[in-house]
């Protein structure tokens, strides 16, 4: 491979970034994570499901052992305070290294009793990513207390700080990716016609452990109805997951995919159900961090 | 950023991305990789099934149970699909063993009626009927409310 290749995939993993864009970042992942799921007592009460219930998968049946010794109510607190730290920036390597590790164990042990959301997976991933990051290099307590480098914007632009926000946008196209390629491998064009996507919004209005019921119809209907509606529904869904990874590469189709596949999360709340707000914590990481640090540096 | 710290990062990035394609070729999961499969199978059928759990009381009355309260902090949702996960009927039958057992040790402290066991139950009904009655709300719930069967699939034993 030439010197050349090396040298654009060196650039396309470890971009250039500003230690204010990643401080940036960090803030607002971690800090949207800890509102998600932080006062979520969900996790907690998972102890208490007998381990006759035990559906361990993958990694969480590899390590069974450590998953059913591990104090719940303990980690639990460490989760919070240390996504609280890590958004803040104070003792930014410990506490991400923490929140990492607790969130692990805690959904993990959550998703292993046959109920098997995988909202939280991708998070789990940036997380552990998070870990490896020098995020609290700005924008952070720790910077404050650090003499030498109190002033963030004096901190140049570096591949140390780029790569933890492209890692996330990497992440967030492999989930999609794959969910694109989940519906042709397994519906095809079948499920590009919109009869499907009608036939399950429909199922969702009347699925009695839906509060569907109470909802405004009309809305309902206006999809019911209107078969065009569901077939533009269910082919943009597959183009846009499918597609995703287009965004890592061309700034020309990554706004219209992303925006689309937002779009298509906030419509899947009122049609079939579904709560994507965990995704808010990635979808950030498309934020135009460096422009930002930028206007911030200009105001300071 | 050192070099030894780039060759690190590019083997995680590795892992991420051939655990990935790993479960697309196998065609299954492992924690915390995933193929993402949610709502892509084709959803076209006639007959749609939902499961829920009831309970026979002493009285020899059957009633719904709320999952949320008794079986905390599983929902109707995420208990069916405990059973639509474990196809083996035997598993299934343990599973609602299980759920009994459960039950009986929180009604003690927390003062709920006694029962003499726990079912599952399967409720089918035709999907073009609810197709037929999409015009309004009301026809829609009534369709949904009754159901053309109502299967018993598995009943723990009573003690």
């Amino acid at each position: 491979m030439s010197q050349k290749v090396i040298r654009k995939i060196s650039l396309f993993l470890f971009p250039l970034e500003s230690a204010t864009s990643l401080g940036l970042f960090r803030f607002f992942f971690y800090g949207i994570v800890f509102f998600i799921f932080a006062d979520q007592n969900h996790l907690l009460n998972w102890q208490e499901v007998p381990l006759d219930l035990w559906f361990g998968r993958g990694l969480t049946e590899v390590l069974k052992s450590l998953f059913w010794q591990f104090n719940h109510n303990l980690v639990f607190r460490v989760w919070q305070i240390s996504l609280i730290l890590s958004a803040f920036g104070l003792f930014t390597r410990i506490s991400t290294v923490l929140a990492f590790g607790s969130g692990f164990l805690l959904i993990g042990y959550a998703q292993s009793f046959g109920y098997f959301t995988r909202l939280f997976m991708p998070i789990l991933w940036v997380l552990f990513f998070m870990i490896f990051a020098k995020s609290g290099d700005a924008f952070s307590i720790d910077q404050r207390l650090n003499s030498k480098k109190r002033n963030s914007f004096s901190l140049s632009d570096s591949d140390e700080y780029g790569w933890p926000i492209q890692f996330a946008k990497i992440i967030f196209c492999v989930v999609f990716f794959q969910a694109g390629l989940s519906k042709l491998i397994n519906g095809g064009v079948e499920w590009l016609d919109g009869i499907s996507l009608q036939n399950r919004m429909l199922f969702s209005y009347v699925w009695p452990f839906n509060s569907s019921g109470r909802l405004n119809f009309q809305f309902h209907h206006f999809f019911f109805d209107n078969l065009w509606v569901s077939t533009i529904g269910a082919f943009s869904t597959v183009i846009f997951e499918f597609f995703c990874p287009l965004a890592l590469f061309s700034r020309r189709l990554k706004a219209p995919i992303i925006l689309g596949l937002a779009i298509m999360q906030a419509l899947a709340r009122f049609t079939i159900f579904v709560n994507f707000s965990a995704y808010i914590a990635l979808y950030i990481a498309w934020l135009p961090w460096g422009k930002i640090a930028k206007k911030m540096k200009e105001q300071a | 950023m050192t070099f030894k710290k780039k060759i690190l990062l590019l083997f995680l990035l590795t892992i991420l991305l051939l655990g990935h394609s790993l479960v697309r070729l196998a065609g299954d999961e492992w924690w915390p990789f995933s193929n993402y499969p949610m709502y892509s199978a084709v959803f076209k059928s006639d007959i749609i099934a939902y499961h829920e759990i009831w309970a026979l009381d002493e009285e020899g009355m059957e009633e719904k149970l709320a999952v949320s309260k008794y079986f905390q902090p599983y929902n109707d949702r995420s208990l069916e699909e405990v059973f639509l996960y474990n196809k083996n009927p035997d598993r299934r039958q343990e599973i609602i063993e299980i759920l009994h057992r459960w039950y009986e040790k929180q009604s003690s402290t927390k003062n709920w009626k006694k029962i003499r066991s726990l079912k599952l139950y399967k409720f089918e009904y035709n999907f073009s009927a609810l197709k037929e009655n999409q015009g309004s709300k009301e026809s829609l719930l009534g369709v949904r409310n009754n159901p053309v069967r109502k299967t018993a699939l598995h009943e723990s034993k009573s003690d």
